[in-house]
């Protein structure tokens, strides 16, 4: 999918809460082996934050880099599968924080964990047909794992926000050269009305959800660009645990090297709508002008969007100006799974 | 043998991949299985199809299975039945299709096992496993077949002194030999050390020493002599030998499998056969401490010294007695109702010396089957 005007990223931002548990300590409270765990640690979201406060962090550093002012914003879309209000967007509140309102879009996306990436290409459509000047995409998710199962160790929380704008106009970071949806009918993974915790497919959110779709999304999107792997500087996929986002990668012919900047699971888990994105600011911190970036996100039930960007010039004056992602990341405090309860209000759910 | 019952011979063998297949349902799985199998006979149509399949009425909630696989494949006008015997109901569908033909009373009989357990809850699986134990006595308290395997296990290793690294060699063996056979569900390499240090299933039981999750469809033509076109293919089905033991907690010894014993007994007796004569083995190894069971239980070995032969290198192709040749239910999968039907077409394959392990010049097969902790065991006796 290519626009009429060319679009890029002018500005963006991350954020991952302070808190980190370690996924031995959940081990030792349910009794699991620690030899099969699915990552190191992940990151725990404070009592006092939720989905919009992470969210309004990640934006305003995006917003800092794109050295915009907010009104100029017409656009504000919130991916997330962990909206604070059931009706009642999370979008307004986050777009009031940050000086947009009140002439702007502002919505909600859902679609499990590539909302955010959804987010992003409806921002892309909309500058890119000349509607609005610049439009701010945010992936933001406190993941919820049932206590006991399987997503419990890997359920993380994080936020990322890109704006975007026509080519040219502001200070360029990344052009997005095309991007590919695909979307099919599978029940992997899902959180009916009224639940709290999601239920999962077990070994069905493997083979025939994450893989299936986040191959096609990055083959057609390659085909349709006429590129290679080998074109690519650095690609990020979906991190749902550490070894997916190896695989695929592997299967599609990409290096370990390429998706290292971006593979940030083992450390925050999965921070589902901002984890690819996550994963891109991450690797726009360390990329140079010149280098070409693949970003597929995976969301259950299922799809993918892949999204091809080439780094410009504007990265080098503006990736200081903002914490950057690993600064977050390495910026932790431990707790131990009495603590992480309370933080996550299990002892009241 | 009374000169008035008909031989069986096995004409036609047809096979899916043992997988996760998502995207099949029981009957297109079987229509895959027998449209390989049918073309092999030149599409001859069989007098009745003949269905293996044991948790379709659990896990797929259907029922009349036969009726759904025949209408499939439009052999509308003729009879159809399934055979649901737990583990077990490969061989037990077999048994009645060896008998319709040994009876006179068909002259073609397709048999089709097919089972598909992936696509459900792990709770699912579990508690459809567990329902061919004695619901109210075992199931309903909390009791998996893989619980008593693990009793069975501990009480083993302590009785005869013997090292769980020596069961669990038992795993390796299969997926050694299943790194080149198409149809085996997994193909890489398993040391023991990877296995004793993948999670415990049910103590002393890892995880890799269990049976896998597998889906699959495998299909037999069975046919008398005189229907037999392809003499370099047929197989001739010589015996079929099916026991039934008591339950497990009211035996008297828990290391011994009586029925195996039984049945190998009456086979040996019907067909003037020695364990000597036999040139390979197919074995029903739904966890590895199954198998030095089986070995001892039919006399391979002594008590206590059933990984003997498998540390000799006895159980490889060129051994004494070449074991699991394509994977076993370790590596090749157990598609449960359909398993029994994949070892039988294993077997015929190694006859028809078209085997990728292939045992030299073998005259005579063995296929072993059994449901839970031998609660019932077959034997299926091949000769080329």
């Amino acid at each position: 999918m290519k626009t009429f005007y060319t679009v890029s990223i002018i500005g963006y931002g991350a954020y991952v809460p302070l808190r980190r548990i370690k996924a031995i300590e959940i081990a030792r409270i349910w009794g699991k082996s620690e030899k099969v765990l699915p990552l190191e640690e992940k990151s725990v979201a404070a009592l006092d934050e939720d989905t919009a406060t992470m969210a309004v962090e990640a934006a305003y550093n995006a917003i800092l880099r794109a050295k915009i002012q907010p009104n100029e914003i017409g656009a504000v879309f919130v991916g997330t599968e962990s909206k604070i209000y059931t009706v009642k967007p999370t979008a307004t509140v986050v777009a009031e924080a940050l000086g947009i309102t009140p002439t702007t879009l502002a919505s909600d996306y859902e679609f499990a964990c590539k909302a955010g990436t959804e987010a992003t290409q409806t921002c892309i459509g909309l500058v890119g047909s000349g509607m609005i000047k610049a439009a701010l995409a945010i992936g933001s998710d406190i993941a919820r794992g049932r206590p006991g199962d399987e997503l419990e160790y890997t359920a993380g929380a994080g936020a990322a926000a890109l704006i975007l704008a026509r080519s040219g106009i502001y200070e360029d970071v990344a052009e997005i050269e095309g991007t590919y949806s695909f979307v099919t009918d599978t029940p992997d993974f899902w959180r009916r009305e009224g639940q709290i915790y999601p239920m999962h497919y077990y070994r069905f959110t493997g083979e025939p959800a994450y893989f299936y779709h986040s191959r096609e999304a990055a083959l057609r999107l390659m085909n349709e660009l006429g590129l290679k792997p080998s074109d690519f500087k650095y690609a990020v996929f979906h991190q749902p645990n550490s070894k997916f986002p190896q695989e695929v990668a592997k299967s599609l012919g990409f290096t370990a090297e390429q998706i290292k900047p971006g593979l940030l699971v083992p450390l925050i888990g999965n921070s589902y709508a901002a984890s690819s994105l996550l994963g891109l600011t991450a690797t726009l911190d360390i990329a140079k002008p010149g280098d070409r970036i693949l970003i597929t996100s995976f969301g259950s039930g299922a799809g993918s969007d892949a999204m091809s960007i080439i780094v410009k010039d504007g990265i080098e004056s503006k990736r200081d100006l903002a914490p950057k992602t690993m600064d977050y990341i390495t910026r932790r405090r431990y707790v131990d799974y009495a603590l992480y309860a309370k933080h996550r209000s299990k002892y009241n759910k | 043998m009374s000169n008035m019952e008909a031989e069986v011979y096995i004409t036609g063998v047809g096979l899916t991949k043992i997988h996760e297949h998502w995207n099949k349902s029981l009957k297109h799985l079987a229509f895959e299985a027998i449209d390989q199998c049918l073309k092999e006979v030149n599409y001859k149509r069989p007098d009745v199809i003949v269905v293996s399949n044991a948790l379709g009425s659990f896990l797929q909630n259907q029922n009349s299975l036969s009726g759904l696989i025949a209408e499939n494949i439009s052999l509308i006008d003729i009879p159809n039945l399934k055979v649901e015997v737990g583990e077990l109901s490969g061989a037990a569908a077999l048994n009645v299709a060896y008998n319709f033909i040994k009876s006179g009373m068909y002259k073609n009989v397709l048999l089709v096992g097919v089972e598909k357990t992936s696509d459900k809850l792990p709770i699912e699986y579990n508690t459809a496993i567990a329902s061919f134990l004695d619901n109210e006595y075992f199931t309903y308290n909390g009791i998996t077949p893989s619980a008593l395997y693990a009793i069975v296990y501990k009480l083993y290793m302590k009785k005869f002194g013997v090292k769980q690294e020596h069961i669990a060699q038992f795993a390796s063996h299969d997926h050694k030999m299943a790194m080149n056979v198409d149809h085996s569900q997994y193909k890489f390499p398993l040391p023991v050390e990877k296995i004793l240090s993948s999670p415990i299933l049910a103590d002393p039981i890892r995880l890799f020493e269990s049976y896998p999750v597998s889906d699959g469809a495998a299909a037999i033509m069975l046919s008398s002599k005189d229907q037999v076109e392809n003499k370099d293919y047929a197989v001739k089905l010589d015996y079929v030998s099916l026991s039934t033991d008591k339950s497990l907690l009211y035996r008297d010894d828990f290391l011994y499998f009586k029925s195996l014993h039984s049945s190998f007994e009456r086979l040996k007796l019907a067909s003037k056969i020695e364990n000597k004569d036999i040139d390979f083995i197919e074995i029903h190894d739904s966890y590895t401490i199954a198998s030095p069971l089986i070995l001892e239980s039919m006399g391979y070995t002594e008590r206590g010294k059933g990984y003997v032969l498998l540390i000799e290198g006895q159980h490889e192709k060129d051994g004494v007695l070449p074991m699991n040749t394509h994977g076993g239910l370790k590596a090749r999968g157990h598609p449960i109702g359909a398993t029994a039907i994949y070892q039988v077409i294993e077997a015929t394959l190694q006859l028809r010396e078209k085997a990728r392990n292939q045992v030299p010049n073998p005259e005579i097969g063995l296929v072993h089957s059994m449901s839970n902790i031998a609660d019932q065991s077959a034997l299926i006796l091949l000769k080329r």
